[in-house]
């Protein structure tokens, strides 16, 4: 019976996720292989008249270096940020507050602006003539500088537009660890509660381990999200000033698209994907080790 | 509950998939031309396309032009994409940039056999014979030139009489136009507007400081970065400390684009603005309050040291490689190009066309504006039309705002350019 | 003793709701300020949202933009367009996306990891060069200009990201449930949709939102795989308010507002099925 069942799950598993992976390949396998082939094909070259010049190109552009690392900061400062505040505030609405609703829904807002328009509205309020925020500051500081410059100034470009993404992509995180929050059961906070346990030992002793698939899955997830974030970036910097906010997205598209080098493009895209994909390793294997 | 809602899935797709399948085909026996341009959805633009659209369908019963919209922000992007799926708009709209990569890539069809028909070079010889090179690729021709933007200067005449100067004594030399940028730039206002942003148009305001001084972006062979020039680090320097050192031009330069700097000049935060010939119908778009005519006048970029040089660029429409009906789109192209048609584009757009007739006819002729902008054109030059461009354009971009924003000296800033322009001629 | 023990029951749910008010009431502010700006841009004229000085009371109220976008600019048709798409695109990818979780969440079969690796592989690789290939295969089923090309699309993106969602909140949900239903004989797609999916409401409806967003968000794929009006999303038209020559901020600043509304009466409709998710989840076997 034992063995019978195990046989009978495992061909049942495969059922399940069949018509997910059929969509996936049917749609996909053409387009990565293509792009794959395209970066071992000389510039402008066809056939199969194979060479790895663009890897090793890649390897010495300064540029690709510097974006790789803009992209990473780009990414973890991103990630922190959707994270305290996701977390912040589904622990906050996890509770029967009155007003719950009113709070949800304000807080689910930001994540219905498409990017591009979140780009290119920040790009507009923080315009040093024509923006909304130099005004807003001066009304509480009237000392506050009238033209001040934020998105040309090297210092404070990189930082606003990790706020603007932070504001466009919190909701995601908080809408996910909201509803893990809200499959933990209550009577496991009673049962703590009644047995003395403070908010914080029942913070770390329920919460986060109920939480801990979600949160794992979540920062997976966000980060592949993040590491393609492209529209916001391109609307409100165009990479500037010089290079500060290029990321990785950005300098594939402009390769590909601007520069016209195709190859060179598709060879940037693989080893970017290699790179995304070394980094969620460690997240698959926890999840795929659960249950 | 459950089986309710799943009931309910069900049905939300069978009537999802229902309607997107149900949606009619356009059936017709027109043959529909795809006439593509960001210009469908601009004022004063859509006036002038909706008249020639309208005209050519009532004059060319069989054949239909239809609307298909570009966005400006990525039409070549968008070009890209349905060409290599062989699916792109008939007639597209292009700058002159993008026209050899793309004929390298066979995306657009050769001209050659119709304008054979039509005449070979008597035909061509109505047209701009300078904006016509643009169009040749590799012995071929890929498209006819449609306007001709030399650039040319923009002064608020106002605030000139308001400091003392004289507007029709504008800038001639650099030092000039410093010297008038302080004088204009007042505890609101400022001097000049200056591009910074990422985009082409910074060009056509970097590069007749370049040029005047003398200086060239790549050597003559064309094979290798000529910006370790002494000239070209003046011309440079000229256009970066304009805004660093005489702080003329308003903050957040780095920001600024074509679009920004226009809407400075509306709405009076700069005195003058380098643009192209159609600026001024935008400028009074933006500002309907402002009287264009009365207040704005246009004169020559001022000349450098060593040249009396301005950029230009050329606007172009293409035929796709893979239209479905080459005559049929030949047809709608010719008209396009026709006496009416660019005399009308003038008056309601602006534009120079580079059409001959209508060039030297009396109705650019006698405009305040196309004359001066016209005039400029003997003088026009354009950046390197090599494949790396695109490229080694950018990292001159990089270079231009890291000198704009401090973060590296202009001479630094250029020395970067310098060495990844070589990197990428040398192919690396 | 037991006065002692409510009335610092009672504090402690204070200390919680004064946090929790000050923490909500800084996260609304931070969220809600670009959308005043939004607000106060739609009710000016285009000449007096690009004027200076910057005004956020507008000096001529004007609904123009509201009602332009719908005479002058066809909203109300790219309004059914993105519904369409962005409507099947989320049941779809949400309905295969927790089946494929649910397979990954309940059964350990040969090459799972592997699978939940390839699905999460697939969004790896830059969109930009993927549009071009898949463009071709679109174009070639002549699925070119349909909104079935986008939903196919849209959906391909979705599902990696579905799935991992849904093993996640499937995870959490105990075995106990499932077995108790294969004793009563249920069958293993009976108890998925009869027993799981009820209790998993909350993550349901979060993977649901998700979908529905992505879809309704993308500009890239609109971009190519559209190119005339009657086909266009919101999101597209909203885009094309940027031209070369002025951006025309009323509208764009209107056409976003509205264009978040359906999310929000999507997300206040789903959001009763919490409750009753939760419910369900309580009475276990």
């Amino acid at each position: 019976m034992r063995s019978g069942h195990a046989w009978h799950d495992r061909h049942l598993g495969y059922f399940f996720v069949l018509p997910a992976t059929l969509m996936l390949a049917a749609v996909l396998i053409f387009p990565a292989f293509i792009t794959l082939k395209a970066s071992i094909t000389p510039e402008g070259g066809s056939g199969w008249n194979l060479t790895l010049t663009h890897y090793q190109k890649a390897f010495r552009d300064p540029v690709l270096w510097q974006t790789f690392k803009n992209t990473v900061a780009f990414v973890a400062w991103s990630l922190a940020g959707h994270f305290v505040l996701g977390l912040g505030l589904a622990l906050a609405l996890n509770q029967a507050l009155p007003g719950q609703t009113f709070f949800r829904l304000v807080a689910l807002i930001p994540w219905t602006i498409p990017d591009v328009v979140a780009g290119i509205l920040f790009r507009w309020v923080l315009n040093p003539i024509h923006g909304a925020m130099n005004p807003l500051i001066r009304m509480i500081l009237p000392s506050f500088p009238a033209e001040f410059q934020w998105l040309s100034s090297p210092t404070l470009a990189f930082p606003s537009v990790i706020i603007a993404n932070v504001w466009r992509g919190y909701p995601l995180v908080m809408v996910m660890l909201l509803a893990g929050l809200m499959a933990i059961p209550r009577e496991l906070y009673e049962a703590a509660a009644v047995d003395g346990a403070g908010k914080l030992r029942r913070f770390f002793h329920i919460t986060l381990p109920g939480l801990s698939t979600i949160i794992i899955i979540a920062l997976a997830l966000d980060m592949v999200w993040e590491f393609r974030r492209f529209a916001l970036v391109v609307a409100m910097t165009g990479g500037g000033p010089g290079t500060l906010t290029e990321v990785l997205s950005t300098l594939v598209y402009k390769t590909y698209f601007q520069f016209f080098t195709f190859e060179y493009a598709s060879a940037m895209a693989i080893l970017m994907s290699v790179v995304l994909f070394i980094l969620s390793l460690p997240y698959i294997i926890l999840v795929g080790r659960e249950r | 509950m459950a089986r309710r809602s799943r009931r309910w899935i069900v049905g939300a797709l069978i009537l999802g998939f229902a309607v997107v399948i149900a949606s009619p085909a356009a059936a017709g026996e027109n043959v529909k031309i795809r006439f593509q341009t960001w210009h469908w959805g601009e004022k004063p633009w859509v006036n002038a396309l909706d008249a020639f659209k309208d005209d050519f369908n009532k004059a060319n019963p069989g054949i239909e032009v239809v609307r298909d919209e570009s966005r400006y922000a990525d039409k070549e992007t968008v070009y890209t994409a349905t060409s290599q799926a062989k699916a792109a708009a008939d007639i597209a709209h292009f700058q002159h940039r993008p026209i050899p990569m793309f004929a390298e890539r066979g995306y657009l069809l050769a001209l050659d056999p119709f304008i054979e028909k039509e005449g070979g070079q008597k035909f061509l010889a109505q047209y701009d014979q300078a904006a016509l090179e643009v169009c040749k690729y590799k012995g071929k021709i890929y498209c006819l030139p449609d306007f001709v933007n030399p650039m040319g200067m923009l002064i608020n005449m106002n605030h000139y009489r308001e400091v003392g100067l004289d507007p029709t004594k504008p800038p001639a030399t650099w030092d000039q136009l410093v010297e008038y940028s302080k004088k204009l730039t007042t505890g609101s206002r400022y001097g000049i507007g200056l591009i910074g942003a990422r985009q082409e148009g910074l060009f056509m305001r970097l590069n007749p400081f370049i040029w005047g001084a003398g200086a060239e972006f790549l050597t003559a062979d064309g094979k290798r970065s000529a910006m370790d020039t002494p000239e070209f680090l003046e011309g440079f320097k000229f256009y970066v400390e304009l805004f660093t050192k005489h702080k003329v031009v308003p903050p957040g330069v780095i920001e600024q684009g074509a679009q920004e700097v226009r809407t400075q000049v509306a709405h009076e935060k700069v005195s003058m603005n380098i643009s192209v010939p159609q600026a001024w119908k935008i400028v009074q778009a933006i500002n309907p309050n402002m009287k264009v005519t009365e207040t704005l006048t246009a004169v020559p970029v001022p000349a450098g040291p060593k040249k009396k040089v301005t950029a230009a660029e050329y606007g172009m429409r293409v035929i796709s490689a893979s239209t479905k009906n080459p005559e049929a789109a030949w047809k709608v192209y010719k008209y396009w190009y026709g006496h009416d048609i660019q005399l009308r584009n003038f008056q309601i757009a602006a534009v120079l066309s580079a059409r001959l007739d209508v060039k030297n006819g009396p109705a650019m002729q006698n405009d305040k504006f196309a004359k001066v902008y016209s005039a400029q054109a003997p003088f026009a030059k354009l950046e390197p039309r090599i494949p790396e461009w695109p490229k080694i354009g950018d990292a001159v971009i990089t270079a231009v705002q890291e000198a704009f924003s401090g973060q590296k000296t202009p001479e630094q800033a250029l020395k970067d350019a310098h060495a990844s322009a070589n990197r990428t001629l040398s192919g690396q | 003793m037991k006065s002692t023990t409510l009335s610092s029951e009672q504090r402690e749910r204070r200390v919680d709701a004064v946090v929790s008010y000050s923490l909500l009431a800084l996260c609304a502010a931070f969220a809600i300020f670009p959308f005043v700006f939004m607000l106060s841009t739609s009710f000016k004229s285009e000449a007096e949202a690009l004027s200076l000085p910057v005004r956020l009371i507008p000096k001529q109220f004007t609904l123009q933009a509201y009602s332009e976008m719908w005479t002058l600019k066809p909203f109300a048709l790219y309004f059914w367009n993105s519904m369409v798409v962005s409507g099947v695109t989320a049941v779809l990818s949400t309905v295969v996306g927790a089946l494929a979780g649910y397979g990954f969440s309940r059964f350990q079969f040969r090459g799972r990891t592997s699978l939940l690796a390839f699905f999460l592989a697939t969004q790896m690789i830059s969109g930009v060069l993927v549009i071009g290939p898949y463009f071709q295969i679109l174009a070639a089923l002549d699925l070119y200009n349909t909104l079935t090309g986008l939903i196919i699309a849209y959906v391909t993106i979705c599902l990696p990201f579905a799935a991992w969602m849904s093993k996640g909140y499937f995870d959490s949900i105990p075995k106990e449930l499932d077995e108790a239903g294969l004793v009563d004989g249920a069958s293993r797609l009976q108890i998925f949709f009869r027993i799981i999916c009820p209790v998993a409401v909350p993550g349901t409806v979060s993977t649901l939102l998700f979908a529905f967003l992505l879809a309704w968000q993308d500009l890239l794929w609109a971009l190519c795989l559209v190119s005339i009006d009657e086909k266009r999303t919101v999101t597209l038209a909203v885009a094309f308010l940027v031209g070369e020559f002025v951006i025309q901020w009323p509208m764009l600043t209107a056409a976003s507002l509205i264009g978040s509304l359906p999310t929000i009466v999507l997300y206040l409709f789903l959001q009763r099925f919490y409750v009753e998710g939760l419910a369900r989840g309580a009475v276990k076997g």
